[in-house]
């Protein structure tokens, strides 16, 4: 690996670690060591956006500054190089597409099980599994999304082997691990990534 | 000429009704057939011969040579021959697991549908529509089957067969395979349903429902499953074979037509509904086929009802003395009876008009103060709820809805992320409500998630308990004997 893409790499890791902590509020030491062996980033890297004003360390207590914020957008952005925007525009308009089915999906899921229809249950499961397909398919046509957004794929499909193994809270539940979050999550990397606004909730 | 074994079983064999051997819906067909009711002829591979399957890697040649054994017992049954003229038998291929898992595993319809017999069906039926659909649904149903199922590469075949022998003998292995799926697998972790239990087969003659004169293909609830009330409810397609129903291609009638259209079968179904049920002693979701007048049963299950509706048809069954007072507690002992208690707004135009209306993406009731931010440094007004309200929701916004009460958004759908959250967050929320500058930070509001409204101020919540959850609740708490751990 070259001493470029070795900056590249920490520049994603650091990237992921803005995005994790803004999606967590605030989080404290214990949570911070999880977070890093996880990521793969070190003590070093964390002083490093402390002391550039991207994270506020409040007591032991970490989380994402206004200057972060900006700066997730401004790091996603840059990691896009300029010969490689056409294919993620592609990916982004494959993604759109594919939001609106995932989100469909879940809450068909949601409702099923609100109303206790195991049947209408698992036809939402099978829905999520085929946009979960295509969506690996789209981001691996291009060496660049697979790239940018390896880890949150990387994520997303351990959250689906965790729902197949029967944790099912972790399909479109809270947590910051659950398949539905992680997926928010990409979307959000993919749009700052653009420097798009988000079009609909 | 009854045949058993522990491996194949046809449907002239005396045996005990097992469903760890021949699943749910194989002993339910023995029964019925046990009963004289009307059931197409057909013979199960048991949950035996998935093990041995299994542990083969592929239909043990012994079997092969006994399910061709069985469909000869099938051709002598109907007076038709597999695959071939002057009349074609076809077949379904579906599986039964001990414990229903509906919709989980696969089914192949109209198996045996070579070229010869493609021809034969038509010389025989006249109908072109008819035989058109026949090869539809076999198409549709075998390929994902067969697909899924692909030998590797080294050797290719067809992926659909001509022959109808190497057809029966992949749709079984398909079938057999697809308790593995994800979909089965999900399933049995959800209902702890044991990996090793393995799935059955059924091979079933195939009636026609698509065929001319009186014709079709329905499902009948022999109680309301939303209600629970004591009606017959159900579908009908006419001149449709069973996948119509489910695969939603058709919009199908409500099966009362036929008390209109076919008097003699509908009174049929209710003897037959209510046969069903007794013997069962719970409410039942059978399939049926009518095939040019004669009517066919193909499956009869537990019906799967709404949770008001179990609780409802637990205490009739109760008063009508199909089970007892105990059985009736041990069943809704089963149900979180809270879940159907609902909370209304006594008077909702108490405050005036709404600030806000938008689309009700989460049922429930909460009050508390708006907040366009939440801080989730965990700075705010102690023992106040927060109502977020934001133009719509981002990842970054997640913190701040796990703090609030209720959610309320400009923009977004029932399907929005915000909607998505909320739901499994069981907090009220409102989507889409458009631009709300009107509504201040700080001041105190009703959110109904319910009906998709926003209240000044904090009205007057009123909690509703349906009378037969009241019953209910006596019920279990008279007989806590009847609570299941």
């Amino acid at each position: 690996m070259t001493s470029r893409e070795t900056d590249s790499m920490r520049d994603l890791h650091s990237t992921e670690l803005l995005i994790r902590i803004q999606i967590r509020g605030v989080i404290d030491a214990d949570t911070a060591r999880v977070l890093l062996t996880e990521i793969g980033i070190s003590d070093k890297d964390v002083r490093d956006l402390v002391r550039d004003g991207a994270l506020a360390d409040d007591g032991g207590l970490l989380y994402v500054t206004e200057v972060g914020d900006q700066r997730l957008t401004d790091d996603l952005a840059g990691q896009v190089a300029a010969g490689e925007l056409p294919e993620v525009l592609a990916f982004a308009d494959e993604f759109d597409e594919l939001d609106l089915d995932m989100k469909s999906a879940l809450t068909a899921w949601q409702h099923a099980a609100q109303a206790h229809d195991e049947e209408a249950q698992m036809t939402a499961v099978q829905q999520w599994l085929d946009v979960d397909s295509r969506l690996h398919a789209a981001a691996s046509r291009a060496e660049s999304t697979a790239r940018l957004f390896g880890r949150c794929l990387a994520r997303l499909a351990a959250a689906r082997e965790r729902v197949l193994d029967g944790d099912v809270d972790q399909l479109s539940g809270p947590d910051d691990s659950s398949y539905h979050t992680v997926w928010f999550l990409l979307h959000e990397m993919l749009l700052r990534s653009l420097r798009r606004q988000r079009s609909r909730g | 000429m009854p045949v058993t074994d522990e491996t194949i079983v046809n449907a002239e064999a005396e045996i005990q009704a097992d469903k760890m051997m021949l699943g749910g819906k194989g002993s339910s067909l023995f029964w019925m057939a046990s009963q004289g009711l009307p059931v197409p002829p057909f013979f199960v591979l048991t949950t035996r011969a998935w093990r041995d399957w299994r542990s083969a890697g592929q239909l043990p040649q012994q079997q092969v040579v006994r399910v061709m054994e069985m469909i000869s017992w099938l051709e002598r049954s109907t007076g038709r021959t597999f695959g071939a003229g002057p009349k074609p038998l076809l077949v379904s291929v579906r599986s039964t697991g001990p414990v229903s898992m509906p919709g989980m595993m696969d089914t192949i319809l109209n198996l045996g549908l070579t070229p010869e017999a493609v021809g034969a069906l038509f010389q025989e039926f006249g109908d072109l529509r008819m035989v058109a659909d026949v090869i539809t649904n076999f198409v549709g149903t075998a390929t994902p089957v067969f697909a899924a199922n692909q030998d590797s590469p080294q050797t290719p075949h067809p992926l659909l067969p001509q022959s109808a022998e190497a057809q029966l003998v992949r749709a079984i292995e398909g079938v057999f395979a697809s308790w593995n799926n994800e979909r089965a697998r999900l399933y049995r972790r959800m209902n702890r349903i044991p990996d090793d239990y393995g799935t059955a087969v059924i091979v079933q003659a195939m009636v026609f429902g698509n065929a001319g004169g009186f014709s079709g293909t329905g499902v009948l609830f022999t109680r309301d499953p939303v209600t629970g009330e004591r009606v017959l409810r159900g579908e009908w397609v006419p001149a449709a074979q069973g996948e119509a129903i489910v695969s939603g291609r058709t919009t199908p009638a409500a099966v009362e037509v036929l008390e209109q259209t076919q008097p003699a079968i509908y009174r049929r179904l209710h003897e037959v509904a209510d046969q069903l049920e007794r013997a069962a002693r719970e409410p039942q979701d059978i399939e049926f086929t009518v095939e040019q007048g004669t009517l066919f049963l193909l499956q009869s299950r537990a019906l799967k009802s709404a949770p008001l509706a179990a609780c409802r048809t637990a205490l009739d069954l109760v008063d009508e003395g199909v089970i007892t007072t105990q059985e009736a507690a041990r069943r809704l002992s089963s149900l979180d009876l809270s879940e159907l208690y609902t909370d209304v707004l006594r008077d909702p135009g108490a405050t005036g008009a709404p600030l806000a209306a938008g689309l009700a993406a989460s049922p429930g009731i909460a009050q508390g103060t708006i907040a366009r931010e939440i801080d989730v440094n965990g700075s705010g007004i102690p023992g106040r709820p927060l109502v977020l309200l934001r133009p719509e929701t981002s990842p970054h916004d997640l913190p701040a809805m796990r703090r609030a009460a209720a959610v309320i958004t400009e923009k977004g759908g029932l399907t929005s992320h915000a909607a998505i959250v909320a739901r499994e967050l069981k907090i009220p929320c409102v989507v889409g409500c458009g631009e709300l500058k009107s509504i201040r930070d700080g001041e105190e509001v009703t959110v109904d998630g319910t009906t998709g409204a926003v209240y000044r101020g904090r009205l007057a919540v009123e909690r509703v308990v349906p009378e037969a959850v009241r019953r209910a609740e006596t019920l279990v708490h008279d007989y806590p004997a009847g609570r299941v751990s």
